[in-house]
C-alpha cells in the first residue's frame, strides 16, 4: 500500500484539511453518536413489541445482506462491496421516507472454523467468537447503518432452534403434485389409506407392515435420508463440498485423498419444486443472464424414458431424442450404476473394477469435460434395443453420471459426434437413420447415397443436422420419410408407451440438495434414531437440540486411504459401538441415539438457513405468530451462481422484494452484482422463490411455536449473552 | 491482488490510510456493481481528493469557519444543482452509485469554481450536496450538516427534490454534420420545431462556408440530437 496520504498529513498542512487523520476523527465520533442514540434502530411496524408511533406511517423496507463467515483473517477488501452498496441504498431509502431495517448476522458454523480449531487445539466456539468480535469492529468502522440489536450468529442456540424448527416443518411435509403444494405428513398417510395416492410399491396401505408404511411415507418426505455419493475424506473424517476438493481429487485442507462414497445423508427434495422454480423465473425482474444461470441449473429437458432389456434386468435410460432409437447401437452406464456388477462378465471384471476405481477419484466436472478423450470399458454383456430387437453392447464410461438422468444412456453414433467417436474407437456399428443432404456428401467428397443405401463406413464424422428419417421402421411404427423431429419424437413416444417400453418424460438437471455433514461444529439435526436405526423427529417442544459441549471435538480421522470405515463422532450417545441413549423421547418407550450428522454445508447450508430464518429471529425468541410486522426481506444479497436452494429467504408472496447479489461474494477479482429495482411481486429469485414455495408448501402444517429456551443462560457464550441482553433491553424498550 | 496471493488490502488499512468515507466512495465508484473491477489504489486517492474539495468548499481549512453564506446561487449553478439532484435520485434508486458519484463530482467541480470566483458557497447548494452525499459518505455528511447548524442526525433528513422548472434548458446545442463530419454547432431554443432548427443550421456561417454555395440533397434533423446535411 502506498503512503498516498503523506502529502496531506505533513506538518505544513492546514489544521483542518480533510486528511485521513481528520476523517478518522470525524468518523469515529459519528459512529459513537449513532450507537449512543440508536440511530439505525428500526421500530417494529406491528405486533406486541411494535412501535407504530415511531413508524409514523412510513412504508417498511427490509434490506438484508448475505451473512459473512467470521474468518480469522477478518474482512478483506472484497467483503465491503456488497455491504456498502446495501448501506448506501438503505440510507437513501431512509431519506426518502422509508422505515428501513438493515441488519447483519454471522454465519459462524462450518468447516473452516472447525478445521482451524483442530489445527490449534482451541475450541471452535472460542475462535468463532473472537472472529465475530473482530468483524463486528471492522464493519462498525465502515459506518454501516445496521440495527445492532438484531444481529445474530448462526451458532446462537436461540438462532439455530429456528433452523431446527424449519427442518421439522420440512421433514414433516410432503409435496402433493396434484395441487403443487406441500402438505402435512399425516395427510399423506390418509391419502395412502384412502387410495387417492398410490404407494411407491403399489401395495395397498392396509396390507402393508408398519416398516413398509414407514418407507412409503419417507419416500415422499421433503427432507429424507438417502444413500448419496459424497466426497468422503477419511483423513479429515468428513465429507467435503466439491469446492473443498482439489483437481487431483484431494482435500484442499490437509491434502488427503478424497473418495466418492455412498453414505447416508440428509437430502432436501427440492426436485419436487423444479417446475415451479423454473416457471416463476418468468415473474422475476432480474437481469437475464442471472435468470439464464438459474434455468441452466434447473436444466429442464423433455424426452422419454426407454427400457432396454438385459440378462441382469431392465436398463432404463432417459433420452431427449427418442426418435433416434433405431440408431442406438450401444449403451453406456455410469461406473456407479447398480447394474454394472451384474452385467460384468468374469472376463471383463478386472478391467471394469479398475475403471470404476479410477472414476471414483474424479469429480463430475472433470468427467463431463468435452475436450477430454472418452474412455470406457466393455462389460461383456448385451442389452436389447426394444425398437428392433438388436443386441447392443453395454459399456461403462465415466462421462455418464449417476446423478443425472438414470445413470445410463443409449448411444446413437450416426447423429452424435461423441458417440460416433466412441463407436469408431471401439469398432461398434453405425447405422444411418437420417438422410444427409447432397451437399453434405459433396463437401466431404463422399458418394451421394440415399435411404437404405446410406453407408456410414466411409464417414469421418457424424451427421449432425436435420434430415428425413431413414432405416427407422418396425412393424408398429415407421418414421421413414418424416422430416419433422417433433413428429418423430411424438410417434416414438406413442410407440414406447403403447408397447410398454417407456414413455414421454421430463428430466431435470436439478438434484436434491444434500445438507448434512459428519462434523461437530454445526447445528444438530433434531433427529434421533430408534433401535431399527430409523430417524425419529424430536417434538418442537424439545427445541433447541443443543450442540453438546465436547472436550474432544475432533472428527474421528481415519487412515487417509481407508475408504471403507464409516465416520462417527465422539459425542455422548452418538452411534459409536455401544449405543447409549442421550435423549429419551418421552412419548415413546425406546432407546434412541443422537445423529453423527450436523447440518452445516456443504454448499453454505448454514448461511442459507441463516438467511431463511432471519425474519423470525428478528423477533428474538418470539414465535412466528407474534409478528413484528417486518415480514421477509425486501432487498437481499446472495450469490446468483450458487445452487438453487442455497440462498433462500423466506419470502411471502405479498411482499415486494428484490435481490441485490454479488457473484463470487466478497472476492475482489470478480465482485459482481445483479440488481433490480424494488418492485411488487418480483420475488427474490428462483433461489428465494424456493423457500417462498417451501413456506407456501408447509402452509397446511400446524405451526406450534418452539418454546423459549428452558435454561438459556446455563452454558451460553458471551456473544449469546450479549445478544440476549440486547434482546431484553429491546423488549423492554 | 487476491486472497490466494496473500497481497490483499484489508479494510483496516483503508481506514488508516484514507478513512471509511473515502473507502466507501471508492468501492461504489469503481463501475457498475455487476462489472468486474480491478483494485486501483490511485483511484482511492482520487476519491479522497474529491472529498477534500467538498470539505474545502464548506469549511475553511485553516480557521474551521464555514464558507457557506446566504449569497445568491447563480442560475447556471442552480440548474446544474437540480439536474444533479434529478440524476442522483434516479441513480440511487437504480443502484447505479458510480454514475451518481460522477454527477456529484461534476457538481462539486462547478461549486469549486464558484468558490474560487466568489469566495463562498451558496447555502442551498451546500445543503443539497451534503444531503446527496449522506448515503455514500455519511460521516462527512453528518459533520458538514452539523457545522451548518443542524442538531439532529442527517440520517432522516429528506433527500433533495429537483425542481422540474430547473430541469428545462432554455437553449440546446445541435451539432451540424455535413456528409458525416461535424462542421458546426448551433444554439437552438429548446422545443424549437424541426423547420426552425433546419433554417438556423442552414443560416450558420460555418455551415454556409462549408457548403460553399452547394444545396444539400437532404437535410435530416434528429430532434434533440443533431442536424445532418447530405450533399
Amino acid at each position: 500500500m502506498s503512503s498516498a496520504s503523506n502529502d496531506q498529513t505533513g506538518d505544513d498542512a492546514p489544521s483542518l484539511r480533510y486528511t485521513a487523520r481528520l476523517a478518522q476523527d470525524i468518523e469515529v465520533r459519528w459512529q459513537d453518536r449513532w450507537e449512543r442514540e440508536g440511530t439505525f434502530e428500526a421500530p417494529n411496524p406491528a405486533g406486541p413489541i411494535g412501535e407504530p408511533s415511531k413508524v409514523a406511517g412510513r412504508p417498511k423496507l427490509f434490506v438484508l445482506d448475505m451473512f459473512p463467515y467470521p474468518s480469522g483473517a477478518g474482512l478483506h477488501v472484497g467483503h465491503p462491496l456488497g455491504y456498502i452498496a446495501t448501506d448506501v441504498y438503505a440510507r437513501f431509502k431512509r431519506m426518502t421516507g422509508f422505515n428501513v431495517l438493515h441488519a447483519l448476522g454471522y454465519d459462524s458454523f462450518g468447516l473452516p472454523a472447525e478445521q482451524h480449531a483442530i489445527t490449534t487445539g482451541v475450541h471452535p466456539r472460542v475462535n468463532t467468537e473472537s472472529n465475530v468480535a473482530n468483524m463486528r469492529r471492522q464493519l462498525r468502522r465502515l459506518g454501516l447503518g445496521h440495527d445492532a440489536r438484531r444481529s445474530v450468529s448462526t451458532t446462537d442456540e436461540d438462532f439455530y432452534r429456528w433452523t431446527q424448527w424449519i427442518f421439522l416443518q420440512v421433514y414433516n411435509s410432503w409435496y402433493d403434485e396434484r395441487i403443487g403444494k406441500a402438505r402435512p405428513i399425516a395427510e399423506l398417510e390418509a391419502a395412502y389409506a384412502e387410495g387417492s395416492i398410490d404407494t411407491p410399491s403399489g401395495d395397498s396401505w392396509s396390507s402393508m407392515t408398519s416398516a413398509q408404511r414407514r418407507a412409503a411415507v419417507d419416500a415422499r418426505r421433503l427432507a429424507y435420508l438417502s444413500h448419496a455419493p459424497v466426497n468422503w475424506c477419511p483423513g479429515l473424517g468428513t465429507i467435503l463440498a466439491n469446492e473443498e476438493v482439489t483437481a487431483d481429487g484431494r482435500s484442499d485442507i490437509g491434502n488427503y485423498p478424497v473418495f466418492k462414497k455412498n453414505m447416508r445423508q440428509w437430502m432436501m427434495r427440492i426436485t419436487s419444486y423444479a417446475d415451479r422454480l423454473l416457471d416463476d423465473l418468468d415473474r422475476l425482474d432480474w437481469p437475464e443472464p442471472i435468470k439464464l444461470m438459474q434455468r441452466n441449473w434447473i436444466g429442464r429437458s423433455e424426452g422419454a424414458r426407454v427400457d432396454f432389456g438385459s440378462h441382469a434386468g431392465i436398463i432404463t435410460v432417459f433420452t431427449t431424442r427418442p426418435d433416434t432409437l433405431f440408431g442406438a447401437t450401444f449403451m453406456v452406464l455410469a461406473p456407479e450404476h447398480p447394474l454394472v456388477e451384474a452385467l460384468t462378465t468374469p472376463d471383463n471384471r478386472d478391467a471394469v473394477h479398475a475403471y470404476r476405481d479410477a472414476a471414483a477419484t474424479k469429480d463430475s466436472i472433470d468427467r463431463q469435460d468435452e475436450t477430454r478423450e472418452k474412455t470406457g470399458v466393455f462389460t461383456g454383456s448385451y442389452a436389447v434395443n426394444p425398437v428392433n430387437g438388436a443386441r447392443i453392447p453395454v459399456w461403462v464410461a465415466d462421462y455418464v453420471l449417476m446423478g443425472y438422468g438414470t445413470g445410463a444412456i443409449m448411444a446413437v453414433p450416426c447423429g452424435d459426434q461423441r458417440d460416433f467417436e466412441f463407436a469408431r474407437r471401439f469398432g461398434l456399428s453405425i447405422p444411418a437413420i437420417q438422410q444427409p443432404p447432397s451437399e453434405w456428401f459433396e463437401t466431404r467428397e463422399l458418394p451421394i447415397q440415399s435411404g437404405s443405401a446410406v453407408d456410414t463406413s466411409a464417414w469421418s464424422e457424424a451427421f449432425v443436422g436435420d434430415g428425413a428419417y431413414i432405416n427407422s421402421s418396425n412393424d408398429g411404427v415407421s418414421l421413414d420419410g418424416i422430416a419433422s423431429i417433433e413428429e418423430g419424437k411424438r410417434l416414438m413416444n406413442d410407440w414406447l408407451a403403447t408397447n410398454g417400453h417407456g414413455e414421454a418424460t421430463i428430466n431435470f438437471k436439478l438434484r436434491d440438495w444434500l445438507f448434512s455433514r459428519q462434523r461437530y461444529w454445526g447445528e444438530p439435526f433434531p433427529i434421533v434414531y430408534d433401535e431399527d436405526d430409523q430417524p425419529v423427529a424430536l417434538p418442537e417442544s424439545m427445541l433447541p437440540v443443543l450442540l453438546p459441549e465436547l472436550e474432544d471435538f475432533k472428527p474421528q480421522a481415519l487412515d487417509p486411504n481407508d475408504d471403507v470405515t464409516d465416520p462417527f463422532l465422539r459425542w455422548p450417545g452418538a452411534r459409536s459401538g455401544a449405543r447409549s441413549p442421550s435423549i429419551s423421547v418421552t412419548d415413546r418407550e425406546r432407546t434412541v441415539v443422537r445423529s453423527t450428522s450436523c447440518r452445516s454445508g456443504p454448499g453454505r447450508a448454514g448461511t442459507n438457513c441463516a438467511i431463511s430464518i432471519r425474519p423470525i429471529r428478528i423477533v428474538s425468541s418470539m414465535p412466528p405468530s407474534r409478528s413484528t410486522g417486518w415480514g421477509p426481506p425486501t432487498v437481499a444479497t446472495g450469490p446468483p451462481g450458487t445452487p438453487v436452494v442455497s440462498t433462500c429467504t423466506w419470502v411471502a408472496s405479498s411482499t415486494p422484494c428484490c435481490i441485490f447479489s454479488t457473484r463470487a461474494f466478497g472476492t475482489r477479482s470478480s465482485s459482481t452484482s445483479a440488481t433490480c429495482p424494488v418492485r411488487n411481486h418480483s420475488i427474490g429469485s428462483s433461489i428465494r422463490g424456493t423457500c417462498r414455495r417451501t413456506r407456501t408448501a408447509i402452509r397446511g402444517v400446524k405451526r406450534s411455536p418452539p418454546p423459549r429456551s428452558r435454561s438459556a443462560t446455563a452454558s451460553i457464550s458471551t456473544t449469546a449473552k450479549r445478544s440476549l441482553a440486547n434482546t431484553a433491553r429491546w423488549a423492554r424498550a | 491482488m487476491g486472497k490466494s496471493l496473500k497481497n490483499i488490502v484489508t479494510p483496516d488499512e483503508m481506514y488508516d490510510e484514507y478513512g471509511a468515507d473515502t473507502f466507501r466512495l471508492y468501492e461504489m465508484s469503481m463501475g457498475p456493481l455487476d462489472a468486474s473491477r480491478p483494485w486501483n489504489t490511485r483511484d482511492v486517492v482520487g476519491m479522497q481528493r474529491f472529498l477534500q474539495r467538498v470539505w474545502r468548499n464548506v469549511v475553511d481549512e485553516s480557521t474551521g469557519e464555514s464558507k457557506v453564506t446566504d449569497s445568491d446561487c447563480p442560475t447556471e449553478l442552480r440548474k446544474l444543482l437540480h439536474r444533479t439532484i434529478d440524476g442522483v435520485r434516479s441513480d440511487m434508486d437504480g443502484l447505479r452509485f458510480n454514475t451518481a458519484i460522477a454527477k456529484l463530482i461534476e457538481l462539486n467541480n462547478a461549486l469549486t469554481q464558484h468558490v474560487t470566483a466568489h469566495g463562498s458557497t451558496p447555502r442551498e447548494a451546500a445543503l443539497a450536496l451534503t444531503r446527496m452525499l449522506a448515503p455514500l459518505c455519511p460521516h462527512m455528511a453528518e459533520e458538514i450538516w452539523n457545522r451548518l447548524g443542524h442538531v439532529e442526525t442527517i440520517t432522516y433528513e429528506a433527500f433533495p427534490d429537483a425542481d422540474p422548472s430547473m430541469l428545462v434548458d432554455d437553449t440546446m446545442e445541435y451539432p451540424v454534420q455535413i456528409n458525416g463530419k461535424v462542421r458546426a454547432r448551433i444554439e437552438v431554443a429548446t422545443g424549437a420545431d424541426l423547420a426552425t432548427v433546419e433554417s438556423i443550421a442552414l443560416a450558420d456561417e460555418r455551415v454556409v462556408a462549408a457548403l460553399a454555395g452547394a444545396t444539400p440533397k437532404k437535410v435530416i434533423v434528429v430532434p434533440g440530437r443533431m442536424v445532418n446535411l447530405v450533399l
